[in-house]
């Protein structure tokens, strides 16, 4: 894991589209629900640990969070040394 | 409507629909040698390495132009359920004060 | 409960106070999950048209829970036009880029995979990732944009069709 080479294309996205849908919640409601400060915490706390979780893109591989979904971070190395296998075998299947 | 004008109609309907038809048989006609396979065979080869998910490189790179129609038909659908079962009428407080103030103002100039 | 604190009136919209408990922060990770989707359109299975209908899913639970007024997210019809406005444009303006460079509408300035564009311009429009996939996840972003607020516009008329028949 290095932080030299940090993708950086889809955190700005993603802070921009969240910022956009955001800026829509009203949590000032007298009525209805109550979300709280404390809720908001505890809600990015279990979004960190979600996105800890999930963990990242394939071809991603500059964070230890998913940044942008699919658990790729384990299989993706052994599917690129299969292909790299096969490609040397010359088979046919060929992968990026 | 008189029987001459819908005999009129009808004849042209008929040519129309002869046109049509033949033009249509005359592009399905030999359309085996019509058909230049070269950019499938680009896209097939070396289109994962561009985008590595192949249908996102379809939609959007190889039939872009049909995804921006595909995205308006949604706008489409959208504005048709408005004026057919909202009749015109959208209850959003700003636009609806806007426009009884307008037809006020007009109703005191006249 | 502590002196002063209002208690939140829950049964307002006759919904369940689980449900009014529940649908707020799971509606705020539906719309995460939604804009994963849209970023990893050019990835992972999925796209602008599906992470868009993901985050109107959420809001569309939000207005079915709360209700119209009620609703944390309040979508303007404003918000809507603006939206649909921004997204349409990038769309075309892309294609236009593509069209003024090269002669082809929506040709992939970013991937160049014809070799058409200089370098220089190739470094604007492509995005900055590990593939080199150019413009097509801008395209994605724009149709995320159009498809959520298109889908939100279509169940908020509803709900507010509803209103309207009871005011006349």
């Amino acid at each position: 894991m290095s932080f030299a080479n940090i993708v950086i294309g889809p955190i700005i996205i993603a802070l921009i589209f969240g910022f956009i849908i955001g800026t829509r919640l009203h949590l000032k409601e007298e009525n209805s629900f109550k979300f709280t400060a404390g809720a908001i915490v505890a809600l990015i706390v279990g979004g960190f640990i979600m996105a800890y979780d999930i963990g990242q893109f394939a071809y991603y591989q500059d964070l230890p969070i998913a940044t942008t979904c699919y658990n790729w971070r384990f299989d993706w190395q052994c599917i690129i040394r299969r292909t790299s296998e096969r490609r040397s075998l010359g088979n046919g299947i060929y992968f990026n | 409507m008189s029987d001459y004008t819908t005999s009129i109609r009808s004849l042209i309907m008929a040519l129309a629909t002869i046109i049509f038809a033949s033009a249509l048989f005359d592009a399905l006609y030999g359309f085996k040698h019509l058909i230049q396979p070269g950019i499938n065979l680009v896209y097939n080869a070396i289109g994962t390495q561009l985008v590595p998910n192949m249908v996102t490189l379809v939609v959007f790179d190889w039939r872009g132009f049909d995804t921006l129609g595909e995205s308006l038909i949604l706008v489409t659908a959208v504005l048709v359920v408005l004026l057919v079962f909202g009749k015109g009428k959208i209850l959003d407080k700003n636009i609806n004060e806007e426009i009884d103030s307008g037809i006020d103002d007009e109703g005191d100039d006249e | 409960m502590v002196e002063g604190k209002k208690s939140p009136n829950w049964n307002k919209n006759d919904s369940s106070p689980i449900l009014k408990i529940m649908t707020l922060p799971i509606a705020i990770i539906m719309i995460a999950l939604g804009i994963m989707t849209i970023l990893g359109g050019h990835i992972t299975p999925g796209g602008g048209f599906q992470g868009g209908a993901m985050i109107a899913g959420a809001i569309i639970f939000c207005v079915i829970i709360y209700g119209v007024d009620g609703s944390p997210f309040k979508i303007s019809h404003k918000f809507i036009s603006t939206l649909e406005s921004v997204g349409a444009l990038a769309y075309v303006l892309l294609g236009l880029a593509g069209l003024a460079l090269t002669g082809s509408f929506l040709y992939n300035v970013g991937g160049n995979l014809y070799g058409l564009v200089p370098p220089a311009i190739v470094a604007i429009f492509s995005y900055p990732d590990v593939t080199h996939s150019g413009i097509v996840p801008y395209l994605n972003i724009a149709v995320g944009l159009k498809v959520f607020v298109g889908l939100s516009a279509v169940v908020i008329a509803f709900s507010q069709f509803k209103k309207l028949a009871e005011e006349e």
